[in-house]
């Protein structure tokens, strides 16, 4: 991942930066969480609109990509939490096109098992899927500990929870 | 258990996994712009409207000396407190998503959600006492033990009680709602609890 240096642009255009950068996580999150397109796209911009809300206090950020998940993480759960959406939907046709559908046709039992872990991952409880989402994106417990403000030793056993949960849901649906 | 799981490879793949949706740019930036501006202007509404209220507290105090006045003055004072708390307590901190911790954010709307609810049941409870006032003043007026007129019978009978049963009903189905987002939320924070 390319560096950015933070002092030579302005908070917003880091903001752009540091999200283009990110965007390919960010909507692997967002798919993750929301299975309805349009409720989904209302989050995205949610989650973008904190963002510039913090940009200054995350161009300031030690590690401004733990920052951007804690914000899009947050913004995600309280989705969740206003919305009483959490309750979890098949994969619609929409998001089976939006995960790349002009791969080529010896690639498809691959998209077939990407499809089957993002199922298994918007299945998971609500915790589980934090952690598993943080994990995925190759975080390490610290950085996890630091965006959901837990400690390290709580971080472990969320995650190991959440893995079990992940290997049973994709193993027996 | 987890532990036999190639974790590893998994999130490769997942990485590997890309999405047709795109980035953010300069519109978006603007429009991110306007709204947080609009949200501020919401703020600054919110307090001037609890500085107006306190301004026709302290007027009512003045221009109405009694009782009258002083109840009308305590309650628009109230009203003016509780709009500023709720701007600043409420508003302000829910929007700075980086201050919280996934698990406290479900809690914190744990907690407003049961506030809201109970809101909702103590307005509930009021239109259900009014209506009993419009039932007192009939009797009052059927036993001859009072005179109370027959336009303030007909307001409480005609305006003020049909409109309690309307509010009462409507609230439940608030209430309804209401309880299921707790219970949801309640489960949400459950879960939460148990990693920590």
């Amino acid at each position: 991942m390319t560096i950015l240096d933070t002092n030579a642009i302005t908070p917003e255009a880091f903001l752009l930066q540091l999200w283009q950068q990110n965007h390919q996580a960010i909507s692997r999150t967002l798919l993750a969480a929301e299975a309805d397109p349009a409720a989904r796209q209302d989050l995205k911009q949610d989650i973008f609109m904190a963002l510039h809300q913090s940009a200054v206090r995350l161009q300031a950020a030690e590690n401004p990509r733990a920052y951007l998940f804690r914000i899009m993480h947050n913004v995600t759960v309280d989705h969740i939490a206003r919305a009483q959406r959490y309750k979890w939907q098949p994969l619609d046709e929409h998001i089976q096109q939006t995960l790349l559908d002009d791969c080529p046709s010896e690639q498809v039992d691959e998209q077939l098992q990407n499809q089957q872990l993002m199922l298994a991952v918007q299945k998971l409880s609500l915790a589980n899927q934090q952690v598993i989402l943080l994990a995925l994106e190759d975080l390490d417990a610290a950085e996890i500990a630091d965006i959901l403000q837990i400690k390290q030793g709580a971080v472990r056993v969320r995650l190991n929870r959440a893995k079990t949960e992940l290997m049973e849901l994709m193993q027996h649906g | 258990m987890a532990d036999d799981f190639d974790f590893a490879a998994l999130a490769k793949k997942w990485q590997q996994q890309t999405t047709a949706d795109t980035a953010p740019g300069a519109e978006d930036l603007a429009q991110a712009s306007r709204r947080q501006r609009k949200q501020r202007a919401l703020m600054y509404f919110e307090w001037l409207s609890a500085v107006v209220m306190e301004i026709a507290a302290v007027w009512l105090l003045v221009a109405i000396p009694g009782w009258l006045g002083y109840l009308s003055a305590a309650f628009l004072m109230l009203g003016a407190i509780s709009t500023f708390y709720v701007s600043r307590q409420v508003h302000r901190p829910i929007l700075a998503y980086d201050n919280w911790s996934s698990s406290g954010l479900v809690q914190f709307r744990r907690r407003t959600c049961q506030l809201s609810l109970r809101y909702y049941r103590y307005i509930q409870f009021s239109c259900a006492a009014l209506i009993l006032f419009s039932a007192l003043l009939w009797l009052l007026r059927w036993w001859q033990l009072t005179e109370a007129s027959l336009d303030l019978l007909l307001f409480y009978t005609l305006l003020v009680s049909p409109l309690c049963l309307v509010g009462i009903y409507q609230l439940q189905q608030k209430i309804r709602l209401k309880a299921a987002e707790l219970q949801q939320l309640s489960a949400l924070a459950k879960d939460f609890e148990q990693g920590e």
